[in-house]
């Protein structure tokens, strides 16, 4: 009964890799393709209530973190007034996830990739702050350039009424810095990339891990360069967009 | 609020209007960010009172301590380490 059991979970395990249980969360239903290899190894599709995570046992954080914002549920997250905790993800086998010690003195804030702000609940809100949810980001960064980038894709998601949101880091150079006893990779950059169909646009956002109030407007096909990922639920007609920056930023 | 538990942890974060204004906990310092503008009407009173009460648990888990620093010296963090990138 055992053997069985463990056969089942281990392939109820596949199917959720082969089949996302939380599509609703991607454009047209489709998540990224890791298109360098590289990244694939120890990835794991985590499913949460408003957002969902593709997170890298290598890196000890997401690749990416996915949200379909609305008008309505954006009403309802700016009710929010809660407390959270940041938490290690039981979801995750040891050693995959980072731990919150490893994060305790590092100097760097716990950034979220889906923000807290943009969840419409409690129980969402809550699960944001899993560690999966986050990479080490530059304290400076994070509260202002950051928060107004978050700040002016809500208020695109809110004009037109629904859109996609993409949020990761980037690694890129021979040699990356670490953080704590886990090793968790500190991302060079971030990027967003935004698809709202409403408007027929979409663009990417990236800006460099460091204090500065840069960042750079990019089309979808030079992000999907960058990042060694594809985004096939985005049209393709819609890829090398120019758009001239964010209202606000 | 009442569940935020001031120097207690270095994991809470009082968050307040989505995340217009965050605070969040440490074990040697909290750390409030962003900007909230507080509106003359309900929405702008459970904001005023969420922070209201996070202040109020800060001033009296200071006012416990018994023996208060004039500036209690900064930690510095601790020195990153370094890995060959493994997506290159």
């Amino acid at each position: 009964m055992k053997k069985l059991l463990a056969t089942l979970l281990i392939a109820l395990s596949a199917h959720v890799v082969a089949a996302p249980a939380c599509p609703q969360f991607a454009p047209n239903g489709q998540f990224p393709v890791l298109t360098n290899a590289k990244l694939a190894p120890k990835t794991r599709l985590l499913c949460y209530s408003d957002f969902a995570v593709l997170h890298s046992g290598l890196t000890h954080g997401p690749l990416w973190s996915a949200e379909h914002l609305t008008r309505e549920h954006l009403g309802e997250a700016r009710e929010q007034v809660r407390t959270n905790k940041f938490f290690e993800d039981p979801a995750l086998p040891p050693g995959e996830g980072a731990t919150l010690a490893d994060y305790k003195r590092s100097g760097f804030d716990r950034g979220h990739m889906s923000p807290a702000g943009d969840r419409w609940n409690g129980e969402a809100m809550a699960q944001s702050f899993t560690l999966a949810n986050i990479v080490p980001q530059d304290r400076n960064n994070n509260q202002h350039l950051w928060a107004h980038i978050e700040t002016a894709v809500r208020k695109i998601a809110v004009r037109y009424g629904d859109a996609y949101v993409l949020t990761g880091p980037l690694f890129t150079g021979q040699t990356l810095r670490t953080i704590g006893a886990s090793r968790v990779l500190v991302p060079t950059q971030l990027f967003k990339v935004v698809y709202v169909p409403a408007a027929k646009e979409a663009f990417a956002i990236v800006t460099d891990n460091v204090a500065t109030n840069r960042y750079e407007m990019k089309t979808v096909h030079e992000l999907e360069g960058m990042s060694g990922m594809r985004f096939p639920g985005i049209p393709e007609a819609l890829k090398d967009q120019q758009i001239g920056g964010l209202k606000g930023v | 609020m009442s569940d935020f538990h001031a120097f207690a942890n270095d994991d809470e974060v009082l968050s307040i209007e989505g995340d217009a204004l965050t605070v969040s906990n440490g074990t040697t310092s909290i750390s409030f960010a962003g900007s909230l503008r507080i509106g003359k009407d309900k929405r702008g009173l459970k904001a005023a009172h969420a922070l209201k009460q996070a202040v109020d648990a800060i001033v009296a888990a200071l006012e416990r301590e018994k023996a208060l620093p004039e500036v209690a010296k900064d930690e510095p963090p601790e020195a990153t380490g370094s890995v060959e990138n493994p997506f290159v």
